[in-house]
């Protein structure tokens, strides 16, 4: 067959199979139903369920969250108060006898946990419900929408959008582009190989099979949202007649989040339904804002305005570093010193000799300019390199210790790891309100340390003023929020989660992270990854080992984990080398690898000649074993 | 092309004339949308009162049933529910708000007589009457909230200048507020 046909063949054959994924999608579009006639009545579906169905089951949006908020509110499960004329400044206050929550649905009780948890002495401001951390934010939000897009399934108003059986109908349909596209791979690969090559092109035909059919089964698999139900479409008809009926009121768009303790559940249907437009300006469960924190330290909550340096080179350096740069301008500043002195010390003779009726010298006898600039050039870098050093040691041995909030943690500065290599992080901005002001500046905080806290803790630092930088980190209090994200997977796609939420899917036991976790979980792949600058994917070894590979099989790294009294017998082998202060309970570093041990766990990591690049980056990997411990 | 100072003066005005025009009518729009919904928010608690009225008898008999010889208080509820009924015709919001809340009252006495009852207290009739009367009686507060609501924004247009230059011509009028009684304005209307 010619190669032209072969690959019109396959050209066509994929144009078919993406035509009949397109109709697919097409046809498993939810339109929006017609409203029913405008009502008032409210039917039994929470807000959160309702905001789905009114967003045409693509999938709940950030209105969601806030309307089951605002519905919490209305059923009395805390109080919404304003005190002034802003909505932004109300402030949620918990019950001290609340009604049970025994009957609230998962996500219903996954806000009033997270509003529990930020809440001090019962009070918590709306605007302080946001996150501080990417991850947490995006995992929290993935998780109650599962589960709202869970209850919808459970009583019959939604369905996955594309179903198993289209899903398997579109795979199996996906080998006959698979098929079409390896064999005109497979002939290109013939025509041009060797005399001797020939038979490799069909032999490669089996994995381009394998690798296609995967992508199209990737492809038709992946989540993309929920379809309507008849049931759905009669709640979304009649829903909508309650959005018409609360949209006809001029004034209910004005309503602020406050205003629940009057309409009651109303205002979170409405939100529900993107007609409450000022209640839900006033609410934000998102990402929060770095530069202006809310913090309660102290045991009231204010707003804390934070500022990150960025532009002093000397902020978060050791003192060594600073040291060494001090030395290097002391060199520079001799070395201008050296230059100058070789420079020629007068002006070009064609100005001529000037007057001396003043009694000043002939100006040809002056030092140049160009000496002029080159001495006090090396004047500067001397003065500074001193002046450097001085303040490095001064530094070095008058640090304070201060007792804060962690207010936000975020990567600052990073090392490049060559050009195809993602960077590797070495100082965090570490931002802290120790209480003394409404402003602060964030502190440099080694990256291996970046982990062993998080937003909300309160902890006790050991800090150089000048520099910047965190010496010695201890957590005195987990904040409210530390159980309530622990356990966050982040890398979990919404279909397994709204599977799990059902009840049709375990969590898998290594995604955990609590006792029983396996070797693997305390050390992603992507860590490794990044430490040694390659792409890595991760192999199980039984439940107390796992491998670190490249992605053509090479061995990087292997990690064994180990708890209760087996775990002690493990660390009085592996307790050698270099120690790691601050990571974990004890940690140890040598060129071929690492242990740490965390309470009554023990983990030893070990590089493999493939993985020795990652030897600098032992302590930050240390450290984030540490924190998964 | 040169215009004479009169024609300007002619197309200048007609601008105008048509940009007020323009202006009334949207003003005129508006003013019907929110009469309108006035209406549909009156209509709901149309609804409500007689689902209310319609419960009402049943009630009555069935405490008949136990306290029978409370005659005074089983005519006073009968009197004030055939009083709301007759004032259900009448478009005052405001006489129709206070026979409603004559119901209220009688109503609460009834309830306020059921407990010295046991054996109606446990009557599963009475019971299920209760419930339902609780729940129209939220229905109404929230439909009196609508209404009351959809007056003030008319309210607040009809009496705003410019607006109300339309208003007072075409005669769009907001209705009274729809307000609750003194023992209504209570947490809960009617106490179990």
């Amino acid at each position: 067959m010619s190669l032209t046909i072969a690959i019109a063949v396959a050209v066509l054959a994929t144009a078919a199979w993406a035509a009949l994924f397109g109709l697919v999608l097409l046809f498993t579009r939810s339109m929006a139903p017609s409203p029913a006639p405008a009502t008032m009545d409210l039917g039994p579906e929470p807000p959160a369920v309702v905001n789905l169905l009114a967003n045409r089951w693509t999938r709940p949006d950030e209105d969601a969250a806030e309307a089951t908020l605002l519905d919490l509110a209305g059923r009395r499960f805390y109080e919404i108060r304003q005190p002034g004329d802003e909505p932004v400044h109300s402030t949620i206050h918990l019950p001290s006898a609340p009604p049970s929550d025994a009957a609230l649905l998962p996500f219903e009780q996954r806000l009033l946990a997270r509003i529990r948890a930020a809440a001090v002495g019962g009070v918590v401001p709306l605007t302080a419900l946001t996150f501080r951390d990417a991850g947490q934010a995006r995992g929290w939000r993935r998780r109650f929408d599962a589960e709202v897009v869970a209850h919808a399934r459970r009583l019959g108003l939604s369905r996955r959008r594309i179903s198993k059986a289209q899903i398997t109908m579109l795979t199996v349909a996906g080998l006959v582009p698979s098929l079409a596209v390896a064999f005109a791979l497979a002939l290109l690969i013939e025509r041009n190989a060797a005399p001797e090559d020939k038979g490799g092109g069909y032999a490669s035909m089996v994995i381009a099979v394998i690798v296609l059919m995967s992508v199209f089964g990737y492809v038709s698999g992946r989540y993309r949202g929920e379809r309507s139900t008849p049931a759905g479409r009669a709640a979304a008809s009649r829903w909508l007649g309650v959005r018409d009926w609360l949209a006809g009121h001029d004034a209910f768009s004005d309503l602020p989040p406050a205003a629940v303790m009057v309409w009651d559940r109303y205002l979170g249907y409405g939100a529900a339904v993107h007609v409450a437009h000022a209640a839900t300006a006033a609410l934000d469960l998102g990402m929060g804002s770095k530069y202006l924190v809310w913090s309660s330290y102290g045991g009231a909550w204010r707003r804390v305005k934070v500022r990150y340096p960025r532009l002093l080179d000397r902020y978060g350096r050791p003192t060594k570093t600073l040291v060494k740069g001090g030395v290097i301008r002391l060199v520079i500043g001799a070395a201008l010193v050296g230059i100058s002195r070789t420079l020629p010390d007068a002006v070009p003779s064609e100005i001529g000799p000037l007057d001396s009726s003043f009694g000043g010298d002939d100006i040809s006898t002056y030092t140049s300019p160009t000496r002029l600039a080159a001495a006090a050039l090396a004047t500067l870098f001397i003065v500074w390199g001193l002046y450097r050093i001085v303040r490095a040691t001064i530094d070095h041995h008058t640090p304070v210790e201060i007792t804060g909030e962690v207010l936000w943690i975020e990567v600052w500065r990073t090392a490049s790891q060559g050009e195809d290599s993602p960077s590797v992080p070495w100082l965090h901005h570490y931002a802290v309100d120790d209480g003394t002001a409404d402003r602060t500046v964030a502190w440099g905080l080694p990256s291996e340390w970046s982990s062993r806290s998080s937003p909300g803790d309160v902890v006790r630092l050991r800090v150089r003023r000048w520099s910047r930088r965190v010496v010695d980190l201890a957590v005195v209090r987990e904040g409210g929020g530390h159980a309530l994200h622990r356990g966050f997977d982040t890398s979990d796609n919404t279909d397994n989660l709204v599977l799990e939420a059902l009840g049709e899917r375990k969590r898998p036991a290594a995604r955990v992270m609590l006792r029983d976790q396996a070797a693997t979980a305390v050390l992603p792949a992507e860590d490794v990854a990044r430490a040694v600058g390659a792409q890595i994917k991760v192999r199980e070894i039984g439940p107390i080992n796992g491998l670190y590979e490249t992605t053509d099989g090479k061995p990087v790294a292997m990690i064994q984990m180990q708890r209760g009294p087996l775990a002690k017998m493990w660390w009085a082998a592996a307790k050698r080398g270099t120690p790691v202060p601050g990571v974990g309970d004890e940690a140890f570093m040598s060129e071929t690898g690492g242990a740490i041990r965390k309470g009554d766990a023990v983990v030893i990591l070990v590089l493999h000649r493939g993985g020795r690049a990652a030897a600098p980056h032992l302590p930050w990997l240390l450290g984030q074993v540490a924190t998964r411990l | 092309m040169n215009l004479s100072p009169l024609v300007i003066a002619v197309i200048v005005i007609a601008a105008v004339v048509v940009l007020v025009l323009f202006w009334a009518i949207r003003t005129f729009n508006v003013l019907v949308r929110q009469r309108n919904q006035v209406r549909a928010s009156w209509a709901q608690i149309d609804v409500q009162l007689k689902r209310r009225h319609d419960l009402v008898p049943n009630l009555v008999e069935t405490v008949r049933g136990y306290a029978g010889h409370e005659r005074a208080t089983l005519d006073a509820v009968v009197a004030a529910r055939a009083g709301a009924m007759a004032a259900g015709v009448d478009p005052s919001a405001e006489r129709r708000a206070a026979a409603e809340n004559m119901l209220t009252q009688t109503l609460g006495r009834l309830f306020a007589l059921a407990e010295a009852y046991p054996d109606l207290k446990a009557n599963q009739n009475f019971l299920a009457l209760q419930s339902e009367l609780a729940n129209t009686e939220d229905k109404i507060a929230y439909a009196r909230q609508f209404y009351n609501t959809a007056v003030q924004s008319l309210d607040n247009t009809a009496h705003s200048f410019p607006s109300l230059i339309v208003a007072g011509a075409t005669g769009i009028k907001p209705p009274g507020y729809f307000q609750a009684s003194g023992d209504e304005q209570a947490p809960v209307q009617v106490r179990f």
